[in-house]
């Protein structure tokens, strides 16, 4: 950010507060910079029988790229809209800047949006579309033509400036809506899996360059997805959304090495499972059973000392070895086919009971190759555990 | 497929509309009849060109199955509709057709129709002699030799009036009809040449001209009309505008419009005075509706006839269609025409009828019929149309 | 024998293969509107006398029909009624087909499908129910002389009456033409609209009304010619002042006789029709409307 921005009139501090009378001034004078520029109190919304969304709370930092992760159904896109106020929440609120947005019309709530499928004006062409939030803002003349030159500038978009959306590629569509969402100068962008619809190359192109819009403009991003790897490679924090409700909101890493729930564990990264009864042997070290193989626990789940629980081991921190020596924390299979993806190869190891495991991880030096017995393991420090819920 | 030839029953309508084949629908619509006419002349078959009033289904029915015939019907309204008709699809289509009064004879002087055997029609007997030769002229050739029509029904174009709203001193005059006094009040039919007739006769009375030389040289006709007259018939027809509540379309519209005591009088062919006397006679709550037949200036009046086409040439055809003539004819046949279409008949029914339907069918006063003016075609229909439009859009 | 059929419909160049697809096409229009079309053209530049046509060639009939005032007064009056009736039907069709849209949940097509009974009868027939409704002793004057008020006398054969019948007549064309329309449009664009700085209205004006342009002239025009056309109810509603330029035009085949001035008459109601039609699609700019030719996509 910085000399770019000031010279296009962006304003990445809010009013510098010299007129400010009211008592909250103070503290929030203090922590202005830290303080929380979109806040969800409390939020829920039903659609007649059916609850979409409850009790949402959620917190997020100027300067911050969020993104909403879930499976769809989840409701992460009804809390973006939710945010945009396309809906209105059943209970709690929404607070933008410090101001209880919650009543207000998407129109004065100073976001703007990008939609999965663009939802470009098919009527008006780049400029017009381009134009149209500035004239919804009754902007004067030049600073509209400034705007949108600036816009177009960025996203290369002046050699189609006069063509219409239809006349577009899928990329240069995304632009377009990218930059009707830039143009405006919005409090907060809210992005519903804007990258959804173009293919796998482009979409790694993209998000770099939106991540690098975000970093400019200075203003949070929240960004919906259900694509793990979007929200990895573009977010500060991810906020995991599941049934409803907010499963973990944290750093990209923790969500990604610390799971925090068994859904997370599930549905970020790519893990191998293991399911069985809880032991404690003689020594205090406690395993699950999994096919007659001990499964050591570790550090993990130390009050658990019954039921049965569930261990996931990331494929990548699956080690595979050749050799067919069995011991306590190798199991013993045989290697039945190689998928190579490139910078990994993914290695299915099929075990005497019928079980498969993935592993991505190989000895160093090693060469398998499909039939040969091998030895899988990890490291007992790098694996999530969970307690299976009981049935009711 | 008794009456069906050019329209098809409205249930294959619907349904053909109802599959969305609408195209195919019109597409039939817009086929010439002699297409379909022609495609099912396997047996012998009778085409006629009617009133649609006057179809009796059953007594038809009766008729194909005693002469192995068939018998196929279009309809039509006015006369030069039905003359358009003939002209256009040629005598071939058709084998019997309907007129009124004088069109007969232009029928038979273009050609259009033949001269029949009355022999062959023994139920012409029971006629009123005022519809029949020579008391009656129009149905035989203008040298007075060949028969070409049988007399059918007949009506005068009265004025039907409320009772409690006009007097019958006063309906003794057409200028009822164009009364100040009834603004509001008054009907009149659709069809220009009986509204322009009417309106010359009136015209004539006040010009004093039906006595003088007339254009053709011969008695008075209001279808022959001078241009001065005619401009004098313009001028009455846009004055009595103003008064009319509406021109009715069909019979139901005038019922209406007399029953509710909307309209006090209008001309017509007397079925609305008979339909409402028999409400009132029925106990119902309806004013009490009269029927003038002729005005002291004089009055319209018209005779319907069976005539056969000049394409009937084949012996056993012209055999069937004298059978048909004779058999519409029997008063058993034409008492239900009465009832069904609510016309006085030209054959004798008084036997078969109340006292009361001698009455409404004014079946004793036949005779009134010979000072009424026979309809007849306009002497100039582009002179005609002019004046209807003229009137119409004033 | 189908795979020779097909070889030889290879070998066919592209205007040959256009000549063979079009063919029925070409035949039907011909059979159904350009001969009809060409007879009338005909037929208006002779004269009838008498309920003869005298195959004289000459203008007449258009110098009657162009310069007589009461066929221009005839032309006037249902320029203004066609108008007056299609604005009215585009207005009330809007809302009506909106709301059906948006609220008649998995009802919409059923809803959209009963507009349509009343065509299951012909227009007589429904010319005469509007007269049960509007007559003087329909259902409407009845119930109010029944709550002892006069009856409304606007609509008891005068123009009105015209109005409201062609109204109820043609309302389910242009509700249909709109709905299809919105049927196809993305109402998510409206969020789009909201979320960028437009209030309901706004975003109607700015997005909904440019993107159903095209369904709205349609249905537009699809009342506008017919009502041009109409001669059946004025004839039964409009009363005795009430002649429309279709209904003179009419009389001039079925009752007078003067089938020249007649098709002279339709000539003229032609190129009228014609050119509303060249002007309302003056007023389309496809690209405007949200149709772009897909193929110059790159």
């Amino acid at each position: 950010m910085g000399t770019g921005l000031v010279q296009y009139g962006i304003r990445l501090i809010p009013d510098p507060l010299p007129g400010c009378t009211d008592t909250r001034c103070g503290p929030l004078l203090l922590s202005w910079a830290r303080r929380m520029y979109l806040e969800l109190k409390d939020l829920g919304k039903r659609f007649g029988t059916f609850t979409a969304l409850s009790g949402v709370n959620l917190s997020i930092a100027k300067n911050e790229f969020v993104s909403l992760l879930g499976p769809s159904g989840s409701g992460k896109s009804t809390l973006l809209r939710l945010i945009a106020g396309l809906e209105q929440p059943t209970t709690g609120s929404v607070w933008i800047d410090g101001q209880d947005v919650t009543a207000l019309p998407p129109y004065q709530r100073g976001i703007a949006m990008v939609f999965q499928d663009f939802l470009l004006f098919p009527h008006m062409t780049v400029r017009e579309n381009l134009l149209f939030p500035l004239r919804m803002l009754k902007l004067g003349r030049a600073e509209s033509e400034e705007r949108i030159d600036w816009c177009c500038r960025i996203l290369s978009l002046t050699a189609l400036k006069d063509r219409f959306p239809n006349q577009l590629s899928g990329g240069q569509q995304q632009r377009v809506a990218l930059g009707r969402g830039l143009v405006c100068r919005p409090k907060v962008l809210l992005l519903d899996e804007p990258l959804a619809n173009l293919d796998r190359e482009l979409r790694r192109e993209m998000e770099v360059e939106i991540r690098s819009y975000q970093i400019q403009l200075g203003i949070p991003f929240v960004y919906v997805t259900h694509n793990q790897e979007e929200a990895l490679s573009m977010s500060d924090k991810i906020a995991v959304v599941n049934k409803g409700g907010i499963e973990d909101f944290a750093e990209r890493t923790e969500v990604y090495h610390n799971p925090r729930t068994k859904f997370i564990a599930q549905f970020v990264g790519r893990s191998n499972v293991f399911s069985g009864p809880v032991t404690v042997a003689p020594d205090g070290e406690r395993s699950i059973l999994w096919h007659g193989h001990r499964i050591g626990l570790g550090e993990a789940l130390r009050q658990v000392n019954g039921g049965s629980a569930s261990v996931y081991v990331k494929i990548e921190n699956t080690l595979i070895q050749p050799g067919d020596a069995a011991s306590e924390g190798r199991i013993p299979g045989r290697l039945r086919d190689v998928i190579f993806r490139g910078q990994y190869a993914e290695y299915i190891v099929e075990l005497g009971s019928g079980e498969e495991i993935v592993a991505s991880a190989i000895e160093p030096g090693a060469t398998i190759r499909p039939g040969d017995a091998v030895l899988i393991s990890w490291d007992k420090t790098q694996i999530d555990a969970f307690a299976d819920e009981v049935a009711a | 497929m008794s009456n069906t030839t050019t329209r098809p029953p409205i249930s294959r309508r619907a349904l053909l509309k109802g599959t969305g084949a609408v195209a195919l629908a019109s597409a039939a619509t817009i086929l010439p009849t002699p297409f379909l006419s022609r495609a099912e002349a396997a047996t012998l078959q009778i085409r006629a060109l009617m009133w649609e009033p006057y179809v009796l289904p059953e007594m038809i029915a009766a008729f194909e199955a005693e002469h192995g015939a068939k018998f196929s019907t279009t309809f039509f309204d006015g006369n030069s509709e039905a003359y358009n008709k003939l002209k256009l699809g040629g005598t071939r289509d058709f084998d019997l057709v309907q007129a009124d009064g004088f069109w007969s004879r232009l029928y038979f002087r273009e050609g259009l129709i033949r001269d029949i055997d009355l022999a062959k029609i023994p139920s012409l007997a029971n006629a009123f002699p005022t519809f029949t030769y020579p008391d009656y002229e129009l149905l035989t050739s203008e040298d007075g030799k060949s028969p070409i029509g049988v007399p059918f029904c007949w009506g005068g174009y009265g004025i039907t009036y409320n009772a409690e709203q006009v007097t019958a001193d006063e309906v003794g005059s057409l200028e009822v009809l164009f009364s100040e006094k009834n603004a509001g009040h008054l009907s009149a039919s659709a069809r220009f040449e009986e509204n322009i007739a009417l309106a010359a006769i009136l015209v004539t009375a006040r010009m004093g001209t039906q006595g003088s030389a007339r254009p053709d040289g011969k008695p008075f006709n209001p279808y022959v009309l001078t241009d001065e007259e005619l401009a004098g018939v313009e001028a009455l027809l846009i004055a009595q505008k103003r008064l009319l509540t509406t021109r009715y379309q069909d019979l139901g519209t005038l019922n209406n419009l007399m029953r509710s005591g909307i309209v006090w009088a209008a001309p017509e062919f007397s079925q609305v005075y008979r339909q409402l006397q028999g409400m009132r006679r029925a106990g119902e709550t309806v004013p009490d509706i009269q029927h003038k037949l002729q005005a002291k200036e004089g009055g319209l009046g018209w005779i319907d006839s069976w005539m056969v086409t000049s394409g009937v040439e084949d012996s056993e055809k012209l055999e069937v269609c004298h059978k048909f003539m004779d058999t519409i004819l029997k008063p058993e046949h034409m008492k239900q025409i009465a009832d069904k279409a609510g016309t006085s008949t030209c054959i004798d029914i008084r036997s078969l009828s109340s006292d009361e339907e001698r009455e409404l069918f004014l079946m004793d006063r036949t005779t009134e019929l010979k000072g009424l003016h026979m309809f007849d075609q306009p002497s100039s229909p582009e002179k005609w149309e002019r004046v209807w439009s003229n009137m119409e859009s004033a | 024998m189908n795979r020779g059929l097909f070889q030889r419909w290879l070998r066919l160049n592209e205007s040959q293969r256009f000549v063979i697809l079009t063919s029925p096409v070409i035949l039907f229009l011909t059979l159904f509107f350009v001969i009809p079309l060409a007879s009338i053209l005909l037929v208006s530049f002779w004269r009838t006398e008498s309920y003869q046509l005298i195959t004289d060639w000459n203008l007449q009939n258009y110098i009657d029909v162009l310069s007589e005032p009461s066929y221009r007064t005839f032309m006037i009056r249902s320029v203004l009624t066609a108008l007056i009736v299609s604005i009215t039907c585009v207005a009330i069709a809007w809302p009506v087909a909106y709301f059906v849209i948006r609220y008649g949940g998995r009802y919409k097509l059923l809803i959209t499908l009963g507009l349509a009974v009343p065509f299951l009868t012909g227009i007589v027939l429904r010319v005469i129910a509007l007269q049960g409704v509007l007559g003087p002793i329909g259902l409407v004057n009845l119930g109010l002389m029944k709550l002892g008020l006069p009856p409304i006398d606007a609509l008891m054969y005068t123009k009105t009456a015209t109005v409201v019948g062609l109204i109820y007549l043609y309302l389910p064309f242009v509700t249909t033409a709109i709905y299809l329309s919105l049927l196809n449009f993305n109402f998510r664009l409206l969020d789009a609209a909201k979320v960028f700085g437009a209030g309901n209205m706004r975003a109607f004006w700015e997005i909904t009304w440019p993107l159903n342009w095209v369904g709205t002239v349609i249905g537009f025009a699809l009342t506008f010619v017919p009502s041009l056309a109409e001669s059946i109810t004025p004839r039964f509603l409009g009363g005795a002042d009430g002649t429309l330029y279709a209904m003179a035009m009419g009389s001039q085949f079925s009752a007078t006789g003067t089938w020249s001035l007649g098709a002279a008459m339709g000539v003229v109601l032609f190129f009228v029709a014609g050119l509303t039609l060249l002007t309302i699609s003056r007023l389309v700019n496809l690209k405007r409307a949200g149709f772009t030719g897909a193929g110059s996509r790159d």
